[in-house]
Order: structure tokens, then sequence, then C-alpha cells
């Protein structure tokens, strides 16, 4: 597997050499623009609305709005500037029981290997983790982000969890029309009870798949074997094509050709 | 109609324009890359890419099968040759007592015959025709042994161009097309090849130096183990590295591919190829244009700063290369 990041978890005196994998891979289906007429892939391009015209990457500057059509600009170099981390090091803050953070928090798990002489500190780490049922609390810089998260044991894995920042969760006080106390028939309650208990089971993740994907990839497969589409040019085009391209190798020719004839005509 | 075998171009015909010359690269959506392809490309980047070889005798890698197929250096011109491509006669003599004839391409139209021989390759000396022994560049030729590959390659690099700009010598990076990078300096040419690798062998040294586990000098392939090999002994006469703008043999078609320092972290070998650099360059333009015309920079500071820092000086050694 390919890590994506390399550097050390650390605390006090241990010092475990490690590598990030992303825990997570993307199965979805990317689906290509394309104009109706012809099929060609289609292009964006930027393009400024006041003068029209289309903008190159050296065209384009941040900014921030700071009141309404005021602009603060933020160079490449002004960020380049910020007081950022970029020790490549998993630093371990404190500890915390395991279950004592919400999901929440939780947004992209990593996967932690350990690097060359990682592996017997990593081995101690990941056996007290597991005899304490604790989880580290740590800071990591990834690319120029420094992100708090949680370091915990799945299987025989040290699992990096990224998590926001508690400004960046939304209190759920905040959301309309809760219910507050209500009063619950007893019977109710002990029949869906009951129910929860009957559908109550092992998790097994293997069970699920995403049956929309299943769908799109049976039409995708049924419409590629039926009409195919393609932008590829008929022979016609690549005849007039290299028709074209002759033409314009030629003049290149002729006039280099031309050229010297003269200059070694006027050295006579 | 112009039937593509038979029109004459005072000695020129351009022939077998569908011939697939490269295979297409990996996770590539098009087909291979055919000579049109190439021709058209070489058309297109002419004016972009003849500055960086005037007067520059050129040594061609030929592919006559394709990228996949054998191929053979050729540095004299042959028989057949157009009578009208400008070349350059070597004074000194073979060890067989011949004097080689060498393409020096000025015109588009040079660099189209480089196509229609299916050169897939083009190699400027680091010595023009006037000082053929007194190179006008010194060259930093940066090649990752795997498993090391860009990315090992990108972060020496970055080292490098700290270096460089700390003895305020100026220098124009490019992809090598493959997975290296190599940085021009445009020196004054009044020494020698030996003089200049010398110096550059300093900077090697002086990288060896400071980080061991990721830059290697060693000449034994097999002793270079995984690191980034710093070839300071491309600065020798008859030595050459590919173009600017010249493609490579290899799936795809990459193009070794000039770009400004400060893209260094985010430049991708694999977007630059025949088929998309001309696009590029019309949009951008040459990121070497001020190469040609800039000053020969200070050889001799470079020498005297990779002299003066081994052991490496703690401003070298705070910046945090060590890490990956």
């Amino acid at each position: 597997m390919r890590s994506l990041w390399k550097g050390a978890i650390s605390f006090g005196l241990v010092h475990i050499p490690c590598r990030l994998y992303p825990a997570t891979e993307d199965h979805d289906l990317h689906f290509r623009q394309l104009h109706r007429a012809c099929h060609a892939p289609i292009e964006y391009h930027k393009v400024c609305p006041q003068c029209g015209d289309r903008l190159a990457a050296d065209d384009i500057v941040r900014g921030v709005e700071v009141a309404p059509g005021e602009f603060v600009l933020i160079e490449d170099a002004d960020l380049e500037e910020m007081p950022l981390a970029t020790t490549h090091t998993v630093e371990i803050e404190g500890f915390v029981d395991l279950g004592a953070v919400d999901p929440l928090f939780f947004e992209k798990p990593y996967l932690v290997g350990p690097a060359d002489g990682g592996a017997r500190p990593y081995a101690l780490l990941r056996a007290v983790l597991l005899r304490t049922q604790r989880a580290a609390v740590a800071k990591v810089a990834i690319r120029t982000k420094e992100s708090l998260a949680l370091l915990r044991v799945v299987g025989d894995c040290l699992v990096l969890e990224l998590m926001r920042y508690p400004d960046e969760i939304r209190d759920w006080h905040d959301v309309d029309g809760l219910p507050g106390e209500v009063a619950l028939p007893e019977r109710e309650l002990a029949v869906a009870t009951l129910l929860v208990e009957r559908l109550t089971g092992p998790w097994r993740p293997d069970q699920y798949q995403d049956n929309y994907r299943g769908a799109l990839q049976t039409l995708i497969e049924r419409r590629a074997l039926g009409e195919r589409v393609s932008a590829a040019p008929g022979p016609d085009r690549a005849e007039t094509r290299h028709a074209d391209l002759l033409a314009a190798l030629e003049a290149s020719v002729a006039a280099a050709t031309a050229q010297r004839a003269q200059g070694q005509a006027e050295h006579q | 109609m112009i039937d593509a075998d038979t029109t004459p171009l005072a000695g020129l015909r351009f022939t077998h324009l569908d011939k697939p010359l490269w295979p297409p690269g990996p996770g590539a959506d098009h087909a291979a890359t055919t000579k049109s392809d190439y021709l058209a490309y070489l058309q297109a980047v002419a004016p972009y890419a003849l500055p960086h070889l005037c007067r520059r005798p050129l040594v061609l890698t030929r592919y006559p099968h394709g990228a996949d197929g054998a191929s053979f250096f050729q540095k004299n011109l042959p028989p057949g040759a157009p009578a009208w491509l400008p070349h350059f006669t070597d004074p000194h003599a073979t060890a067989e007592g011949r004097h080689v004839r060498y393409l020096v391409a000025q015109a588009p139209a040079d660099l189209l015959w480089v196509g229609q021989q299916v050169a897939l390759e083009f190699h400027p000396w680091l010595s023009t025709q006037d000082a053929p022994d007194l190179p006008d560049r010194a060259v930093v030729d940066l090649d990752p042994m795997a498993p090391a590959g860009f990315e090992e390659a990108r972060a020496v690099a970055r080292l490098v161009w700290d270096i460089l700009r700390a003895a305020g010598v100026r220098s124009w990076p490019k992809t090598s097309g493959a997975t290296g990078l190599h940085c021009f300096i445009p020196i004054h040419p009044g020494q020698g090849y030996p003089e200049v690798a010398a110096v550059l062998r300093g900077l090697g040294e002086l990288l060896l130096h400071l980080w061991p586990e990721r830059v290697t000098l060693e000449r034994a392939v097999a002793r270079r183990g995984g690191r980034v090999y710093f070839d300071y002994l491309q600065n020798a006469r008859g030595k050459t590295l590919c173009a600017a703008y010249s493609p490579r043999p290899l799936a795809g078609a990459p193009v070794s591919m000039p770009f400004p320092w400060e893209d260094l972290a985010r430049v991708r070998p694999a977007d630059w190829t025949v088929r998309t650099v001309p696009a590029r360059l019309a949009e951008r333009g040459d990121a070497w244009a001020d190469l040609p015309g800039a000053p020969p920079q200070n050889l001799r500071a470079l020498a005297r700063l990779c002299e003066e820092t081994r052991p490496p000086s703690p401003s070298l050694q705070r910046r945090g290369f060590t890490s990956t």
C-alpha cells in the first residue's frame, strides 16, 4: 500500500517512526460530461464576468470578501509565512477513555503502519492502548493543515482518526422542534423495545452494498454493448487532418530552404 | 489532396504519418501517439525549443520501430540528409580519424527532419559550435533510482534550489520527462568541461553530506540503492542531457518540460506529453524564455559556498530537509 505521509508518533521519550495510509477508498462512478452533439468531453474555463476574459492560473488571485464588494487579497507567499506546524509528527497530548469521544468529531480515518525501526515502540503503544482501553488525543500536520486526531487500535493496527475542532461542530440545541420530555405509554415502549431486540445482531458490514452503484454498473455495461459513443474521428477526418498538417510542414521547410538559398546567394 | 508519400520538400518527405511511435501512457484515455502527432508537436514547439538549441550540435536518438523498439544514437548526419540542413563539423577527429558532422537546428524545418528520422529524443551539447570545448551551461542531473521516484527527486531539487540561491546562482529547472529533474545554469564559456564538473561534484558532495539517506554519487548502479543519483559527470564533452521540450521514448510520449522553480512543489511530469505541451506553451509561453539572454552565473561563488559549507552550516541543517 502506498503511504501518503511519513513521520513519527511521539510522546514523552517514545518515538515511533510510522507511515499513514488512507483508510478509505472511493468507489463512486464518475461521469464525464460530453457535448451532446459531437460527444467531445467538455472543458471548463474560468472567465471574468466583468472583462469577459478567459483566465489562466496566473491571472487568478485569492481574495476574502470583508465587506460587500471589498476584498482582501492573499498571495501564496502570505500563506507560506503562516506559522503552521510542518514537522511530520503525531504529537500525543493525552489519553481518554475509548468511547468518550463522540463519532461526530471523526472526520477522516488513516491507517498507521510502523516505518523502519518503529515496530517495537509501535507494538508497545498498541499493547498499552488495548490494556487500558484508552485512545490517544494528538495533534498532527498533514499537508498544510494542523488537525486534532485520535489514535486508537483496530485489529492489529493503529488508526488515526482526524477530528474536527469543537467549534466546527454545530450545537444540537439549534435544531428546531426537538421534543422535550414526552409521556409515552409503557405498552408502546415495550413493543418497540421487543422489535429492536429482534432486529439486533452482530455488526456485519459485508451485508450492506451500494445497490445504486450496482444498478448503474449494469446499465453502463448494457449500453457499452449496444450503443457505444465515441469521439474518435472517422477515416475522412484523419485524411483532411493529414492534408492540413502536411501543408503546414511543407510551408516550414519551404521557408527554411528559401531563406538559406537566399543567404548563400548574398554570400557569393 | 496531398499524397503523403510523394510530396518532395527539397529532399525531405514526410511518410508513414499514421505510424504509432509511442504506446499510450498508463491510465491514458487516448490511443498511441503517432508520427503525425509528433510532427505537429515539433512544428508547434519549434519557436520555444529552438532558442535553447541555438548553435549547439545535436545528438539524436533514433527509434525506427517506435519507442518500444531498438534505438541507436545518431551523431553524424546520414548521407541522405537534405543539403540545406545546418551542420557543424567537429574539428576533433574520432578514434577512427573521421570528423563528425552534427546537425545544428536553426529553423522549424530542421526539427521536422528530426521527426521524419523518428528521432524521439534530441540532445544538445552544453557548449556551442563557437567554442566546442568550453561549456556555457552547467547542468544538475537528478536521477532517482527505483524505488525512489519523482517525489524523491523533487525533494532533492528543492535542496539544490536553496543551495544555488544561497550562492547567488540563478538556475532553470525542467522535468527529465521520466522520473528525474534537470537544472541548467548559464556560465561564461571560459573553462573546460573537467573544471565545470569539479564544481558540480562539490555541489554533489555537499548534498550527500546534508542528506546521505536520499542522495548518492555512486557510479556503480548497484550501489546507488533507492536514492537520487546526482550525476555531475553529465558535465562532459559529448555527454548530453535531453533538450528542453525533447520527448522521451516512454509510454504516453512524455516531454522534458521547463518550469519555473516556484512550481516545483506542484509540477507533475506525467502532465506534459507530446499531446499536451503545445497548448500549455500557447497559453503560458516558455518558462525558460529568459535563459538564452541571461548573464553567466558565478560558478566560483557556488564552488566557494560548497567548500565552506562542508560540514553543513547550522542554517542548512535547521530547515528540516530530513523529513520526507
